[in-house]
Order: structure tokens, then sequence, then C-alpha cells
């Protein structure tokens, strides 16, 4: 009888111990993080508001919200990255990631691994393009090209960029290089 | 001293398989945790192939210039890629003009929607085939 009590003690415990340890090493990392090879984690932490950090959840989206580990505590590591004619443009550090945001929409990534070497994000306003990013340290400079040609150059200080085109542009076929 | 040893070996199994259904255990026990819902009136993934109110975020190999079939009124749409790519997310309205243009490189993004009129979601991936999917969501 206690034999028996012996073998099924140390069978739940040996269940309970691997629970736990599989538990410990699988747990997700929920950190907010944003790569050494970005210039840009070096800039000062901005905490955003309740208000604002909602506001971006709903930009972002639930998708990508996920995707790339955004939380509250992302909202407390933000980074401004620019500011624009159409807003201040935000990078939001996750665990998995990070997300650009501003003026009501969100561009996503991992940059600093291979192939994520730049993170941008344009709109057009009154027929101008206006936009902004981050690259990794190795790039100094970011252009938009359309099928016609160059539409807009930035120069990268800081790990950052803002793009401002001084003449008209057609918004369709536009496409980001840095180099 | 033979049954002895059978015994051990027996015991050893039930611990292996012990320690086998706690680690299932702890997987089942995080998959419940990393789900997450989402909400919305309709949504339809309009890239690579076109499917309203279910598998909204499937991904397939896209490839270039993706449109819906019908106009409607739209709320957010968003493109999602495994590949880093220059995107381009935006509506056309029934007048053929594009509205709330948005371009971005990553791994995907997002854009608001457009309340002016019913139109269609338009979306781009043009720099070489990606696995990922474009959505959008819109109400009656």
């Amino acid at each position: 009888m206690f034999r028996k009590l012996m073998i099924v003690g140390s069978v739940g415990v040996a269940a309970v111990a691997a629970f736990a340890a599989t538990s410990y090493a699988i747990r997700p990392n929920t950190q907010p993080k944003l790569r050494s090879s970005l210039a840009v984690a070096n800039r000062p932490a901005v905490s955003l508001g309740n208000g604002t950090a909602i506001a971006f959840n709903d930009t972002i989206g639930a998708d990508n919200l996920s995707r790339f580990g955004i939380t509250a505590d992302s909202y407390d590591q933000a980074r401004v990255v620019a500011r624009t004619t159409v807003g201040v443009a935000y990078l939001i550090p996750g665990s998995r990631g990070a997300c650009l945001v501003f003026a009501q929409m969100s561009s996503c990534g991992n940059p600093g691994t291979p192939g994520g070497s730049m993170l941008a994000l344009a709109t057009v306003r009154s027929g101008k393009l206006v936009g902004a990013g981050i690259t990794t340290d190795s790039k100094h400079e970011v252009t938009v090209s359309s099928p016609r040609g160059l539409v807009a150059k930035a120069a990268v200080s800081g790990g950052a960029f803002s793009v401002t085109g001084t003449a008209p542009v057609r918004p369709t076929g536009l496409k980001f290089a840095a180099r | 001293m033979l049954g002895i040893k059978k015994r051990w070996l027996a015991l050893v199994a039930v611990q292996l398989v012990a320690l086998a259904i706690g680690a299932l255990g702890a997987f089942a026990h995080a998959r419940q945790h990393t789900a997450s819902a989402y909400a919305a009136a309709h949504c339809t993934r309009y890239a690579p192939t076109v499917q309203t109110d279910t598998n909204c975020y499937i991904k397939g190999t896209m490839d270039g210039n993706y449109i819906t079939p019908n106009l409607q009124w739209r709320d957010t749409q968003g493109i999602t890629l495994d590949g880093n790519r220059s995107w381009e997310l935006y509506y056309v309205t029934s007048t053929g003009a594009s509205v709330v243009y948005r371009t971005g490189y990553g791994l995907g993004g997002s854009a608001p929607g457009y309340g002016a009129a019913k139109t269609k979601a338009d979306c781009d991936s043009n720099t070489g085939p990606v696995n990922g999917n474009c959505s959008v969501n819109w109400h009656d």
C-alpha cells in the first residue's frame, strides 16, 4: 500500500514539475524592447497617456498588437521619431517588434533583424508626400520613388528620417529604399 | 531479481509519461493565453483571394495590386506580410478617385476608414511575391 502511494505521489510530482519547468521555459517575453542596432533606441522614452494609447491600439489593430507584442507597457517606452506637418510620429516598441504610428496610420515590423533595415510610413496631403521612419545604424539615406522616378529623398539623422515632398506626387506605386 | 528490474522499468516509463503530460499541459495552457479576439461589423480579406466574414486573416502568396469587388462603407483596413516590403493602402471611389492613401515599409500596416462615400479597398505589395493578406473592416 505504502509502495503504491509512493509511486502515485512521485508520478504526480513529476507531472507538476514538468508543467512548471515547461511553462517557465516557454513563457512569453512581454517586455517592450528596441534592438541595439537602432539609434532611435537611444532617444529618451516618452510616456503616452491612456487616451493616446487606446487610440494607437485602435490604429495598430488587434492582429498587429498581438503579432508584435505591443502592450500597455509599450506606451511608457515610446520614442518621438519626427514632427511632421500631419502630426508627431512615434515609435512604439513591442516584445516582438515595433510599430510606427502617426496621423491615424501605422507601419509595423521587426526593425534591426536581417531584412528589417527600415520602418517607414507616409501619406499624401495637398498633393505632397509627408512621412517619417527609422532605419538601422548602417543606413544614411532614404529615398521614395514612383514608376516615374525619384519622389523624395531624406537624410537619416539619429536613426530617424522625415520625408516632405516638394512637388505634387501621384499616389500610386511609391516605394521606399534605404542605403 | 528480474521482477524488480521490470518494476523499475515500468516505474520509469510511467514517470516519463507523467513528464510528457505535464509538458503538453503547459503548452496547451500557454496557447490559451496567446489567443486574441477581434470584433467588427464585417471583414473582407481581399488579397490574395476574396472572402467575407470568415478567414479574414488567412495568408497566401500575394504580388501586385488587389482591390475589393464591391463598394462599401469602410472602417479600417490593413496589410500583413511575412517579409519586409513597400506597401500601399487606399480606397477607390465610384468615380475612380484614390482617397486615404497610405504607404509604408515593413511587415504590415494599417489605414483609417473613409466616411464620405462607399469605396472599394485597394492594397499593393509590388516589390516581389510575399506571403500575406489585405483585409478591410466595413459596415452596411
